[in-house]
């Protein structure tokens, strides 16, 4: 289930045994093989062989690497699964981007996802859906559905995805793999395209806590293009000597886990999945953990509070899409009335971001400004207090990853409040900020997997649990 | 504050289309008044919140993280303009002023 891939080839490297040319001649076979069927990928980049140099020293020499298609590579296409940005070649790297290619990992292609970052699913993208890998009537997930598929089917070992309201974690949960959305500030945006740019993160995604380790200490830290990343923090070596550690049982010895019943009880929560949770706490309980239960209201109207602030920001930040500096053009920017011309061009976008879009404009209009995204954003503060309020009295939230089973592709996502349960235990982490962790507990069958939630800056305690739990569900 | 019944009608999509800049046509129009009443009718939820005297949470990192007030350029700005349809050096852009 659990599997070190990245790790375990760099220490063969420094070995002296691996095969430099290994892991990306696999990649490509691998895509050559599944992904006309699976759909993984708007993009590839089929030249990477020629860039491996067998006497590059660097830490990700030779690992081949997914990018979601919403984080810009330098001439290389970016579309955000979107007709908008069908033909947009990005003229700068992102900086996650800059870092990786620094640290000699290899950008093999950009990954499918819902248009725009905007959706559950993984069904609303313009190139198609992409396929579960673990069976290919279920949704894989959305919105970095295919940054988890390249991870899940053996594509690629590593992958980026973004997470505004669990666009990495669903898809993790759903897939079986490991994903983790940072604290908010500590990875880089600069050159994430945005949705929703107080609620999103640049996240790695991975098929081991320790290769998930190594790839945040890639790609984390301050960078001065992002003021809202933080301008002190760990160093990133930390979280690389955690990805090469042993785990240790120990760290879960005295550990208190925060369970929210909200979550739980909720009646559209599947009884199975529920079950299957409480009896991976209970492994977690046998080492010597101890369960409390917390019960908040506010916390039954997270998904609500998120969505007002999301669709309020996605108008605005897709409000330059008007065919002017970049993006397709269907209509001529000559002697034609600029009313007329963006509302031609923007004809291009799905319907999933339409509809965002035109009720974001509506909640920030006069008369409504106040009632709705004012108040969303007050009540986000009560979620934030109430949940520091817990993590004060206990060391992790844990919830499940997911409180349904991966639901069909052809689900009907018109009617979000259906998604109410599934919803509100990972939208807790973007409202908040707080750093968010993903992994399998069990992929035979229906994916279990549970969700670590900590406090700011805990990745590094997040991963060395992590590390300690896939002990107990191997 | 108690939820309040906004009308989903064509006036009120007619308003956000021009708010948002997107044109619908009339299939398109009737198909989203009833996303939109979903879609209302679920996030005016909040409104049953009992928010107190909560400040405002914009940005999660907001209070603790600002840096010195220095300028400085990567003077990358016209290479971030290859995408656009220039026109001896300037970016062509639609008309804005109707009149003279």
């Amino acid at each position: 289930m659990s599997k070190r891939q990245v790790v375990d080839f760099i220490m063969e490297r420094k070995n002296g045994g691996a095969d430099p040319y290994k892991l990306v001649e696999e990649s490509y076979k691998r895509i050559k093989q599944l992904d006309p069927t699976l759909n993984v990928f708007i993009t590839i980049k089929g030249d990477l062989l020629d860039n491996i140099s067998e006497k590059n020293n660097d830490i990700l020499a030779g690992v081949p690497i997914a990018v979601k298609d919403n984080i810009v590579t330098k001439n290389l296409r970016t579309t955000c699964a979107s007709r908008v940005l069908e033909d947009y070649v990005p003229s700068y790297n992102a900086t996650v981007v800059e870092r990786l290619s620094s640290a000699g990992a290899l950008i093999i292609g950009k990954t499918n996802m819902d248009e725009f970052a905007m959706g559950t699913l993984g069904t609303t993208s313009a190139f198609g859906p992409t396929r579960n890998y673990l069976n290919m009537n279920w949704s894989p997930g959305g919105s970095s559905s295919g940054s988890a598929v390249a991870v899940s089917s053996n594509m690629t070992p590593l992958s980026l995805g973004s997470d505004t309201g669990g666009s990495i974690r669903l898809p993790a949960a759903w897939n079986g793999i490991y994903g983790l959305k940072p604290t908010y500030g500590m990875v880089s945006r600069h050159g994430l395209i945005s949705y929703a740019e107080s609620l999103e993160q640049i996240g790695p995604m991975a098929s081991s806590a320790s290769d998930l380790a190594l790839l945040y200490s890639i790609i984390m830290g301050h960078d001065p293009r992002d003021p809202t990343t933080y301008h002190r923090h760990q160093p990133n070596e930390e979280f690389s000597r955690i990805a090469f550690k042993k785990p240790n049982l120990r760290i879960i010895e005295g550990l208190k886990i925060a369970v929210i019943k909200d979550f739980l009880e909720h009646p559209d929560s599947s009884d199975e999945m529920i079950k299957a949770f409480w009896n991976d706490l209970k492994k977690i309980e046998a080492e010597g953990a101890e369960i409390i239960e917390f019960s908040v209201e506010i916390f039954q109207k997270i998904p609500q509070i998120y969505y007002v602030i999301a669709f309020s920001e996605a108008s605005s930040n897709l409000a330059r899409y008007a065919g002017v500096l970049f993006g397709s053009r269907t209509a001529s920017l000559a002697d034609v009335d600029w009313e007329k011309a963006y509302s031609e061009n923007r004809r291009l976008f799905g319907w999933e971001v339409k509809r965002r879009i035109m009720l974001g404009s509506f909640i920030l209009s006069k008369g409504y400004y106040e009632m709705y995204y004012g108040t969303a954003l007050r009540a986000r503060r009560r979620v934030y207090e109430e949940t520091v309020k817990i993590l004060a009295k206990t060391h992790v939230i844990i919830t499940p990853g997911s409180t349904v089973p991966p639901l069909p592709l052809e689900y009907d996502i018109r009617d979000l409040s259906k998604l109410n349960s599934l919803d509100a235990p990972l939208m807790l982490a973007n409202l908040t900020g707080l750093p968010a962790l993903t992994m399998p507990t069990r992929i035979n069958g229906v994916p279990q997997s549970i969700q670590l939630i900590g406090e700011k800056w805990s990745e590094d305690f997040l991963f060395t649990l992590a590390k300690a739990l896939e002990i107990i569900y191997s | 504050m108690e939820k309040r019944e906004i009308k989903i009608d064509d006036e009120l999509i007619e308003r956000m289309m021009w708010l948002s800049k997107l044109r619908l046509d009339e299939q398109e129009r009737e198909k989203i008044k009833e996303d939109i009443r979903l879609l209302l009718n679920y996030i005016s939820d909040i409104l049953e919140i009992d928010v107190g005297d909560a400040e405002e949470l914009l940005y999660p990192n907001l209070s603790d993280n600002v840096r010195e007030d220095i300028p400085s350029t990567e003077e990358k700005g016209r290479e971030h303009l290859k995408n656009a349809v220039l026109e001896n050096g300037f970016v062509k852009a639609p008309k804005v002023f109707k009149g003279e």
